[in-house]
């Protein structure tokens, strides 16, 4: 499939700081490509080069096959970009602030279906002022789309959303997918990047960890399903197993704990479990079984979570 | 067609701004209608003078003769006689007993004696050891107009200084028609505030308007959504100026229309006050957006905008003389443009020209803002 985006050796430094530290990937065309990682990991940093926004310090970037230095205004046509906060104009409408921005491009996007698509239609006379965050949040995606783009930057679109929100702007995403637009997306939710991603490069501290499908992903830690449940005693003690992890949960008081276990044989783990907590008269409750996700490859790949 | 698009955002925003509508259009209109009430009748004879009753004693002590009678009368008549529309009556009395005793019971407020001498003025040759005519005045205490009773003593005082110049010396300056200027038609308050008006309101929009909303548009990240479009850095500054100059476009015609409504003098509407006019805007644009580019950040600019708002106005002449300030602040009004534009205003309204200094200081400041902006104007705009 042809790459529609090329990086290779992107660098960008903040005096100390290494923001973009010699990345590379490659995105295709049609595809949703995630940055997946945590606050500050330098997503964002990385898609405002791409986006025109910041200058590389060194690097090579090559869009539709040709290298630019700078993202020039053919190429802005082409492009949409969601920031991670939009700030609009407050005391405009709704269809003032989408009619404004089409009129930057040459290319224009139907409003009405936009608007019908990403339901602000009952909002289309309201003041930006009015609007809640999730009707700001996709005021701002349907600006990113009123050129009608190729290529569709969406940087952490779903952050401070509520769960229903979120799954209708997922949905939004996968239909943008299906039309045919490439979507670079950064994220720190691993659910929403297994869910909307067909590559995901992981990034931390401005290097990509890792790279590939999320099925790659998983499969490259070797691990197969993973056991969790409560437990009111220290477990650990009882328990000698190197895969025993213990999961920091402040909700829960100091002698509760949770327990998360990796296994290839989850019914001998679980019967050792249970075997542990009769001989020692412990009490374990709220057990399950999940498989490993990307969580679990950037908790292998950096020892922390993705919201450390 | 993208430049008229990102106005039209831009002018909506303005337009369903309470603060900006108010600060650009109403003020300076309330402001004007205001201070013109108010202090409307000082110096106006021409239109107030059924308001004012002050009446004026003139005695004579000898009648007097060829040019020392034309000048006595221009004089009388120049201090604004009622009977020839100015704000005074002149009552003409006998005796200076009766002159001193209508002050008395209070029908004068003032009282001028023409001395016996006065027609030594005709003279044609400098007899220096001749006493120069001195033309007297007695006020009451508790006169009705303070500032009118001002104004007859300092036209006195010169007067008796051109009378005095007359005998002592060969040259001749004592015009009547100058004199008439002087007493009833030079000082217009209107005419006076009309350019503080407009440059108070240049001011708000140039000092306020332009360098807020654009330090408001990069930190809130406005401009970075706007450079994701094909939008030049330039077409946005532009824009931003436009929309400034339209906004100020609207402000000046509203206090034009008002001014003409109260009927400030016709030269306020000649192409060379509004070509002046218009090059002061360009200057005052340019000062804010030099203060923007020293300290770009919102807070910073907002604080900065208030004093120099305040500074350039109080201490560019707007609504009083700062020719005698003290010298710890009067250099702020020796580089301060405001200064210099007022003066210029002003020199237009009252038929004088401009000076050296009219042009030369707002230009120098156009070209050292320009340059400062120019240079500074990807970091002001956070454009990489």
């Amino acid at each position: 499939m042809e790459n529609i985006i090329e990086v290779s050796n992107l660098r960008k430094y903040y005096k100390t700081v290494k923001a973009v530290d010699d990345i590379s990937f490659s995105i295709a065309a049609g595809k949703v490509f995630a940055l997946l990682g945590p606050n500050g990991a330098g997503k964002t940093t990385t898609v405002e080069i791409l986006e025109g926004l910041r200058r590389a310090d060194s690097g090579r970037i090559t869009y539709f096959g040709k290298e630019i230095t700078k993202v020039n205004f053919e190429l802005k046509e082409k492009i949409g970009v969601q920031l991670q906060n939009t700030v609009f104009f407050e005391s405009l409408t709704v269809k003032e602030t989408l009619k404004g921005f089409s009129g930057l491009y040459e290319k224009k996007f139907d409003i009405d279906i936009l608007v019908k698509k990403l339901e602000l239609e009952e909002k289309l006379n309201s003041k930006i002022k009015t609007l809640s965050g999730g009707q700001k949040q996709r005021l701002a995606i349907a600006v990113a789309l009123v050129n009608d783009p190729d290529i569709v930057f969406l940087d952490e679109p779903t952050t401070g959303l509520d769960p229903q929100a979120r799954r209708m702007l997922w949905d939004f995403i996968n239909e943008l997918k299906s039309s045919g637009k490439t979507i670079i997306l950064t994220t720190h939710y691993m659910e929403e990047a297994e869910y909307l991603s067909d590559f995901v490069n992981i990034v931390d501290h401005g290097k990509v960890i890792a790279c590939g499908t999320v099925e790659q992903l998983i499969d490259s830690i070797g691990m197969k399903s993973i056991i969790r449940f409560h437990s009111n005693k220290k477990f650990d003690s009882y328990f000698k197993d190197e895969n025993l992890k213990i999961i920091e949960d402040t909700a829960l008081s100091s002698e509760k704990k949770i327990y998360e276990i990796q296994t290839d044989n989850v019914e001998t783990t679980l019967s050792n479990i249970f075997e542990t907590t009769r001989k020692n008269s412990l009490s374990i409750s709220e057990i399950a079984i999940r498989q490993p996700n990307l969580e679990d490859v950037f908790l292998k790949l950096t020892g922390r979570t993705l919201r450390d | 067609m993208k430049i008229k698009s990102l106005l039209s955002i831009f002018l909506k925003e303005d337009f369903r701004n309470f603060i900006v509508i108010f600060w650009t259009f109403v003020f300076p209109l309330i402001f004007f209608l205001f201070f013109t009430s108010l202090f409307g009748n000082i110096g106006n004879g021409s239109e107030n003078s059924s308001d004012m009753e002050f009446r004026a004693g003139i005695y004579f002590e000898k009648p007097p003769t060829g040019l020392a009678k034309e000048i006595s009368q221009g004089l009388v008549t120049g201090l604004g006689d009622k009977n020839s529309g100015g704000p005074f009556e002149n009552i003409y009395v006998s005796s200076f007993d009766e002159g001193i005793q209508l002050i008395k019971d209070k029908k004068l407020e003032i009282f001028i004696v023409f001395p016996e001498n006065l027609d030594m003025l005709n003279l044609k040759v400098v007899l220096s050891s001749v006493p120069a005519p001195v033309v007297k005045s007695y006020y009451r205490s508790d006169s009705g107009s303070d500032f009118a009773r001002k104004i007859f003593k300092s036209v006195l005082d010169s007067v008796n200084v051109e009378f005095y110049k007359r005998i002592s010396s060969a040259e001749y300056t004592l015009e009547v028609q100058e004199l008439n200027k002087k007493a009833s038609d030079t000082f217009s308050y209107k005419d006076y505030l009309f350019p503080s008006v407009l440059l108070m309101s240049i001011l708000t929009v140039s000092i306020f308007n332009t360098p807020l909303s654009l330090a408001y548009s990069i930190e809130k990240g406005i401009t970075k959504k706007i450079f994701t479009t094909p939008i030049r850095s330039g077409h946005f500054l532009t824009v931003v100026i436009l929309e400034n100059l339209i906004l100020l476009g609207i402000s000046i015609l509203l206090i034009y229309i008002e001014g003409k409504l109260m009927g400030v003098s016709p030269k306020a509407f000649s192409a060379k006050y509004i070509a002046y006019l218009f090059m002061n805007v360009i200057t005052l644009i340019s000062v804010g957006l030099l203060m923007l580019s020293v300290f770009r950040k919102l807070s910073a600019v907002n604080v900065a905008a208030n004093i120099l708002y305040q500074l350039m106005m109080f201490l560019g002449g707007l609504f009083f003389d700062v020719s005698h300030t003290p010298m710890i602040i009067r250099w702020f009004v020796y580089i301060n443009p405001v200064s210099y534009m007022a003066q210029g205003l002003r020199n237009i309204i009252n038929g004088m020209p401009l000076g050296f200094l009219n042009y030369f200081v707002p230009l120098l400041w156009i070209g050292a803002c320009i340059i400062i902006f120019s240079l500074n104007f990807k970091k002001v705009m956070n454009y990489e």
